[in-house]
């Protein structure tokens, strides 16, 4: 901590207003020596988001929200920079016997946070949301029921949620998104492998070029526009649900379906095996991208687009 | 949690005594953990049979009795002479007494030994030098440490119980998620060669056991992302056919 400098810009008006009392505040963090290379952020008392920018400092917007000024004074922002360029940014709620009873859903903190673009973001937050865009060094993204939204970014990211739904968007490296009643959303993702599972939820995948997907619902639909990779695997997996996939292919494919219904499109003809299997190949080569896609009570659809 | 805690708030649990979210994660646990579960309907069927007992009333002859004896210990008191009665009541206080004085003791002969110690090594070319009659001043022992304050419980409701309540919570949707699907898993796999079952319920049990152990918060919500994805894989690909 004694090799940073620290430059702090604080303004933090408190005001009360008829809904009770809130208070903004603004803090700037200057590296010196070396940059930030990570932020850890854990808020259950409200959203968060970062977003990545060109310059070296950290920039912290925080905006509490409680009914009146004791409960105010309640809400913590605590901010600890660490020797390895790791900034630490955690909120919570005090408690002294003095302290009058208060109710989660009466108090709030929102936390803005503009970040050097290469830094790594590990975030956690509660029910509310947090979005992260314009990032480049891979993200850990937590949340129990609030939305999880990233844009533009770099790195490998792994999310996880228990209910909140899941929107990943512009993401350039390896994803593993893990929602348990929740829906997935997927927008441009490229890189070498993407996991994305929900229980209860469906999955949506477009512009998806990874070389490696593997997309897994227990009760929820899948549906996927993905392109094949030359030797890239993609699977498919839904226990009741339907799987809907349109692929673009720049090479061969070696498919296989199965499910309660197989629809294949009338292109080519179609094979099906004893074990329920379809199998078809598009195109002749020696390795060509292996494609499996399955629901056990559900029906498969598959186009292909050349 | 590990079977251990489980098993130690196990009392509590049955008790009812683990309000709102606290009973969280052991009502988990025991959704998975068929060795608990047994434990606790043991525990569980025991008290049933305590509490089915019929109330057992002491005599009337008990009551008349003590009653008998008190009167004779009220009547010896009164004839004792004044000084043996005060004398009596300090006589419970008098290991507290030697307590003190022990404490005493054994903090002089501390001070000395550390006055004794620190000439010998704070300065001990000086020691050789100076004349053993000249003793330099030593320095009062610094203050014992205050003791930590005691942890202020939030009450319930209030935001921070739930704060401190939601890793436990997040920790028992997954593990209610784990215990659906697993029954789910079960079903599909019932028509598969028992070794294969065998392997499943292997590492069924490993996984369950990291979630179980895993700390709250990131590593278990983790360790559970784990079981659940190989239930959901068990389940809908039996097999991995593309490797």
């Amino acid at each position: 901590m004694k090799t940073l400098a620290i430059l702090l810009v604080l303004c933090a008006p408190a005001f009360a207003d008829p809904q009770g009392s809130s208070e903004h505040a603004r803090l700037e963090l200057a590296p010196a020596g070396h940059a930030f290379k990570a932020l850890q952020i854990e808020n259950p008392l409200g959203d968060v988001r970062v977003e990545g920018y060109d310059g070296n400092a950290i920039m912290i917007e925080t905006h509490k929200q409680a009914p009146d000024d004791d409960t105010l004074e309640r809400l913590r922002v605590s901010l600890v920079p660490n020797p390895d360029g790791t900034v630490r940014i955690t909120t919570t709620a005090d408690h002294s016997p003095e302290s009058k009873p208060v109710s989660r859903s009466a108090v709030r903190i929102d936390l803005v946070i503009r970040a050097p673009r290469n830094a790594h973001v590990d975030a956690t937050v509660s029910s509310g949301k947090l979005e992260v865009s314009n990032m480049d060094g891979g993200g850990e993204l937590d949340s129990a029921s609030g939305a999880l939204s990233v844009h533009n970014l770099s790195g490998e990211l792994v999310t996880s949620t228990v209910s909140g739904p899941t929107s990943l968007e512009q993401v350039f490296g390896s994803v593993d998104a893990a929602a348990i009643s929740a829906d997935v959303d997927l927008d441009t993702i490229a890189g070498e492998r993407l996991i994305a599972s929900a229980n209860h939820g469906h999955i949506a995948g477009r512009r998806v070029r990874s070389r490696e997907v593997e997309l897994t619902t227990t009760e929820g639909n899948i549906m996927l526009e993905a392109e094949a990779s030359l030797r890239g695997r993609l699977v498919v997996s839904s226990l009741r649900g339907d799987v809907e996939v349109h692929l673009h292919r720049h090479g061969a494919v070696f498919l296989r379906a199965r499910g309660t219904k197989v629809d294949l499109g009338q292109q080519q003809t179609v094979h099906p095996q004893p074990s329920g299997w379809t199998e078809q190949a598009f195109g002749q080569a020696d390795h060509p991208a292996l494609v499996e896609l399955r629901s056990t009570y559900g029906s498969v659809q598959f186009t292909v687009v050349e | 949690m590990t079977c251990e805690k489980i098993r130690e708030q196990l009392t509590a649990y049955l008790d009812g005594e683990l309000e709102g979210d606290r009973g969280t994660p052991v009502r988990g646990h025991l959704r998975t953990c068929a060795a608990c579960r047994q434990v606790a309907t043991d525990e569980a069927a025991l008290r049933d049979g305590l509490r089915a007992l019929p109330p057992l009333d002491p005599p009337p002859s008990l009551w008349a009795g003590v009653q008998a004896q008190l009167a004779a210990a009220e009547v010896r008191e009164s004839q004792r002479p004044a000084w043996r009665r005060a004398l009596s009541r300090w006589a419970p206080l008098a290991p507290r007494f030697g307590m003190v004085l022990g404490a005493c003791a054994a903090a002089t002969v501390l001070l000395a030994w550390r006055a004794h110690r620190h000439e010998e090594t704070a300065a001990p070319s000086l020691a050789q030098q100076t004349p053993a009659t000249q003793h330099t001043p030593v320095a009062p022992p610094p203050p014992a440490p205050a003791p930590p304050p005691a942890p202020v419980v939030a009450p319930a409701g209030d935001v921070s119980a739930d704060l401190a309540a939601e890793p436990a919570r997040i920790s028992g949707d997954s593990a209610q998620a784990a215990t659906a699907l697993l029954a789910t898993a079960r079903a599909e796999i019932a028509a598969w060669p028992a070794d294969r079952k065998q392997a499943f319920e292997a590492r069924l049990s490993e996984l369950t056991a990291a979630a179980d152990a895993a700390a709250e918060g990131r590593p278990k919500q983790r360790a559970y992302r784990d079981l659940i994805r190989y239930l959901q894989n068990a389940a809908i690909r039996e097999e991995v056919a593309l490797r």
